[in-house]
Formats: C-alpha cells, structure tokens, sequence
C-alpha cells in the first residue's frame, strides 16, 4: 500500500472504525484511542496490507484493541455517560419520533450486555453490513459458529428489549 | 408463551430469513406457521425491531483533531523523512564528486612532467619499444613462413573451408548495374 493509499484508507474507513470502537467498547476516550492506533498500525504495515484488503485488516486490528481495553478494565458492563448522549442525540434528522430514541437507548443498553465476540459478531453483521465470510476472515471464526452466535446474540438482545418493555 | 417443537424450528427459519431468501417450501411453511402462532409472530416482530434499532445507531465521525493527529504522525512525517533521506543523498554525491576531483589533481601533480623526462622513463620507454619491434619482427617471420607454406601448396588455408556468402541486398546489386 502506498502513502496515497493509506490515505485514501483512512478517510474511507476511519468514521466507521470509530463507531465500531464507540459501540463496541462504549467509552467515547477509548475509542478514539483504539482508533488512532489502528490507523497507526495500519501506516507501520502498510508494505504488507493491500488496498482491497484495508478494510478487512483495520476492523480486525480495532477489534482486537477493542477486547485488549475491555478485558484490561473486565468488560465494562453500562454505556458510559460520554457514550449515552449519542444514543439519544437525533443528529441530522430531527424528525426522528420518541419511540425512535427510546429503541436507539434500549438497543445500546442491550448491546452493554453482550459478551464480547456476540457484540463484535452483531455489530459487524447489523451495523457495519459485513458478509458472513467478511465477519469469518476478520473473527477467525467458522461459519457455523458466527451463524449460531449471531443468532443468540439476536436472541438475547430480544429478551433485553421485552425486558424494557420495548418490543412485544 | 408455550413454545412446541415446531416452534423451535420455525424460530429458526425466522432467524435465516433475517440473513437472506430462504427456499420456497420452508418458506411455505415458515409462513403457514406465523398465521397460526402468535408468539412465533411476536419473536419475528422483536427480531426486526432488533435488527432496525441496530441500524438505527449512529455513525459517529472521528474528530477531526485525531484525524491531524493521524496525518502528523504518519503520512506528513513520511515526507520529512523522505525529504531528509533525499537531502542525504545529495550530500552523499557531493562529497564523493569533490573526493574524486581532489585525487585526480593529487595523482596530476604527482606525474612527470611532459616536457621533461626523467632518464628513468626514457631507458624505461625505450625498453618497451624494443620489446614491441622484437614481438612484431617474430609474427612477421611466422607469417613469411605460413605464407610459403600456401604457395607451394604445402597446406590449405582455414580461410578456404569457411563459406563466404554476401547479403542479398549487395550481391544483388553489382548484377543489375552490370546489365
């Protein structure tokens, strides 16, 4: 990869790599730490990354970060107050309905609860849109076992959201 | 909520169906299913509420203060150091250009003079020159010899068994001009 490469990666990638680390570790300093450094990582190895395979490379590098913080601090289990704002901050689209917000908090509740691989598989799959194969090569993780994970984990933030009286 | 064991099945199939088509008879099924079980249609209902709520979350951009940071520290530090690398080079040429320079005027002023002649190099000079007259007076000797060899057909000349074939172009040539 060259330097115009690199660059091209960054910009590119860089916003959703910090909302995985937002989401994921739901501490808005750590992500932005987990974040630089990833970009950071990715210029020291930049003679061994392709540009097709940036993308794969630097989620994978910001997950394992990402777990190396949460099980520095044994996995903060709450969305931290600087985390919470963006739940129920409507951004761009002021229209957004109370019930809209209320989901948004609920979601970002129950997403706390996950263990670490379920949240990294949920939000590799529902949020970054990644391929089942995409989510395999990042997690090293056989297709079956992303597939049954994916659906506990599907599973376990229902009951939180009936827990919170958000879905039926 | 009694959950029977077609549920169980069909709870699954709702979760593939989140993922993708699914074929068309599980699907029959699947569907058959959810007209007649209401808590089957109220998993698939949370299950979608999941899966918008999630799509729901916001991007959040990085700050732009850690994308400079990024760029300070990477791509723009890169060129100093390319700039430094190239700088070096230069001064590396110079100093072998000006070491060159100064050894060719060393080596220049330590040669004779051309204009006056140690007798050392002229008793050296002259020995080469002997030497030179003597190699040449004995390849003329040996080729005095072959060539009377030839004459008196003593041998055949090597030159004879090699083809001698000239290009097409010129041997073609001197024939039109002579008709």
């Amino acid at each position: 990869m060259t330097s115009e490469g690199f660059r091209r990666a960054v910009l590119e990638h860089k916003d959703r790599l910090h909302s995985y680390a937002v989401w994921m570790v739901h501490d808005a300093e750590e992500a932005r730490d987990v974040t630089q450094e990833a970009l950071m990582r990715l210029w020291r190895h930049r003679e061994s990354v392709y540009d097709a395979t940036a993308r794969s490379w630097l989620l994978r590098t910001v997950h394992n970060l990402c777990v190396d913080r949460m099980r520095r601090r044994q996995s903060r289990n709450e969305v931290s107050s600087e985390v919470a704002p963006i739940l129920i901050d409507d951004g761009a689209d002021p229209e957004r309905s109370a019930a809209s917000r209320l989901l948004r908090t609920a979601i970002g509740r129950a997403l706390a609860t996950l263990s670490e691989r379920d949240r990294a598989i949920v939000l590799m799959r529902e949020v970054q849109g990644m391929s089942y194969d995409e989510i395999s090569t990042v997690l090293e993780l056989p297709l079956g076992t992303l597939k049954s994970t994916l659906h506990r984990a599907r599973e376990q933030l229902r009951q939180e959201l009936t827990g919170a009286r958000v879905v039926p | 909520m009694n959950q029977g064991a077609d549920c169980i099945v069909i709870r699954e199939a709702i979760q593939d169906r989140l993922d993708g088509p699914i074929d068309a008879a599980r699907d029959a099924s699947l569907r058959g299913h959810l007209e007649r079980c209401a808590a089957c249609r109220d998993y698939e209902k949370g299950l979608l509420l999941v899966r918008e709520a999630l799509r729901s979350l916001p991007t959040v951009p990085m700050p732009a203060g850690d994308l400079e940071a990024v760029w300070s520290r990477t791509v723009d530090a890169g060129h100093d150091r390319e700039r430094f690398r190239l700088d070096w080079r230069i001064a590396a040429a110079a100093v072998l250009i000006l070491g060159a320079g100064l050894l060719f005027t060393w080596l220049g002023r330590r040669g004779p003079s051309p204009t006056a002649p140690s007798e050392a190099e002229i008793a050296r000079a002259a020995d080469e020159a002997r030497l030179v007259f003597a190699l040449t007076a004995q390849a003329m000797r040996r080729t005095e010899r072959a060539a009377g060899q030839v004459l008196a057909e003593e041998v055949s000349p090597a030159v004879r068994r090699v083809p001698i074939r000239w290009p097409d172009s010129t041997h073609a040539e001197p024939r039109r001009s002579g008709t």
